[in-house]
């Protein structure tokens, strides 16, 4: 390979050496090594010939050396200071260690309180109603009980058995409430709490959950956890999602039979599968949407 | 204008150098193409060669010298893996200027 530069007309290997040696002292005048300027000449001549070579073939001339040379720097542009001794290196700040997305993880026990507090008021709730108020025909039955006069028909100005019979189905049919022990407050609070709690965590986590993504998103790279943050945001529409197609699979199965006549296991079965594949399909397209390159951060 | 863009690109040739040997090895003049590519990023010989010295002198790239076809054996520049851990500190102290800089004009900008 060194041949075929030899190779090359005298005239033209003379302009090129010419160029290089200018370059050498451009640089020795600047103060850089012998190793350097022998490497940095060796490549400014490896380009010039390749250039030869691509806009003459084999035999370059003269012209053609010159027409090269001039779309290069000048010699003179290899003494700048800035490039043979750098300026003071300033130490690289150290960049600050990526942490965990602190939302993300305040979404996820946000998410977990609403297992935590929910399942227990609801088991709660459940076994306080029973207590407060008896089953309906025991009630009945009880009343009755109560009310059964020894002989109607001897006691002076006892009512005629129909009309007893009307009171007494009155008293029967009256609210719960005036038959009952009263209702214990805490099972209205706790029912308050039933109610209102866990749409209050819903909405929190998905929030929580949306509010990481977006600053995992910008932090380029300070911040991360972007799945914890997902799944924060999407757990509870998808879980949401998931009800709705179970609740129409069944109201599916409560149509005429005529009209759809599974049996409502196949009915489960299908809803089960639908769910699996639509929230696999959702989760999917919000992975790779949440991972596309944010143009802030970009 | 044109000399704060000078200067910014000025800046910007090691990081871009560096960058241009993330996949893999290549020439001085390979290196230059690389960069060529993009309008914004082409810079010329004097700036490139001087900083690929640099940059071997210091351990971040490797050099391979190989016959060439059209004259004297070519001299292959590749990333060392103190080179690799420099550009990605780097990048991502690059990352974050972007942000930052890019949070102060959209604050302006308000």
């Amino acid at each position: 390979m060194m041949d075929e530069a030899n190779e090359l007309n005298p005239d033209v290997r003379g302009r090129i050496d010419a160029h290089l040696d200018a370059i050498a002292a451009a640089l020795s005048a600047a103060g850089m090594s012998r190793s350097e300027r022998r490497s940095i000449t060796d490549d400014v001549e490896a380009q010039v010939l390749e250039m030869l070579s691509s806009r003459a073939g084999p035999s370059p001339t003269l012209a053609d050396a010159d027409a090269v040379l001039a779309e290069l720097d000048p010699p003179e542009a290899y003494a700048r200071e800035d490039f043979v001794s750098p300026p003071p290196s300033v130490p690289m700040p150290t960049p600050a260690r990526p942490r965990f997305s602190r939302t993300a993880i305040l979404g996820a026990i946000w998410a977990g309180l609403f297992l935590a507090i929910l399942v227990p008021a609801a088991a709660l709730l459940f076994f306080s109603r029973s207590v407060a108020v008896p089953n309906r025909s025991k009630r009945v039955a009880a009343h009755a009980q109560s009310r059964r006069p020894e002989s109607a028909s001897t006691q002076p100005g006892a009512e005629s058995t129909a009309d007893e019979a009307q009171r007494l189905d009155a008293e029967v049919n009256m609210p719960v409430a005036k038959l009952s022990r009263p209702r214990p407050k805490s099972s209205i609070t706790l029912f308050a709490l039933i109610l209102f709690l866990p749409a209050i965590l819903i909405l929190g986590a998905t929030v929580l959950g949306l509010v990481a993504i977006s600053q995992i998103r910008r932090s380029a790279g300070r911040l991360y956890g972007l799945g914890l943050a997902l799944f924060d945001a999407i757990l509870f529409p998808l879980l949401l999602l998931d009800v709705a197609i179970f609740g129409l699979c069944y109201a599916l199965t409560l149509v005429d039979n005529r009209v759809i006549n599974l049996d409502r296991w196949v009915m489960i079965v299908v809803a089960g599968l639908t769910c699996l594949i639509v929230d696999f399909l959702l989760v999917r397209w919000a992975w790779r949407s949440v991972h596309k390159p944010h143009p802030a951060a970009a | 204008m044109r000399t704060w863009i000078s200067q910014l690109r000025k800046g910007l040739v090691e990081m871009s150098v560096m960058a241009a040997l993330r996949d893999g090895e290549a020439y001085g003049y390979q290196i230059l193409q690389r960069l060529k590519v993009t309008e914004e990023l082409a810079t010329t010989e004097s700036a490139v060669y001087p900083i690929l010295a640099r940059l071997a002198r210091d351990g971040f790239v490797k050099v391979r010298v190989a016959p060439s076809p059209t004259g004297p054996p070519r001299r292959y520049y590749r990333l060392t893996p103190q080179g690799k851990a420099r550009l990605k500190e780097m990048g991502r102290y690059w990352k974050g200027i972007i942000a930052a800089v890019n949070n102060l004009l959209q604050e302006k900008t308000r």
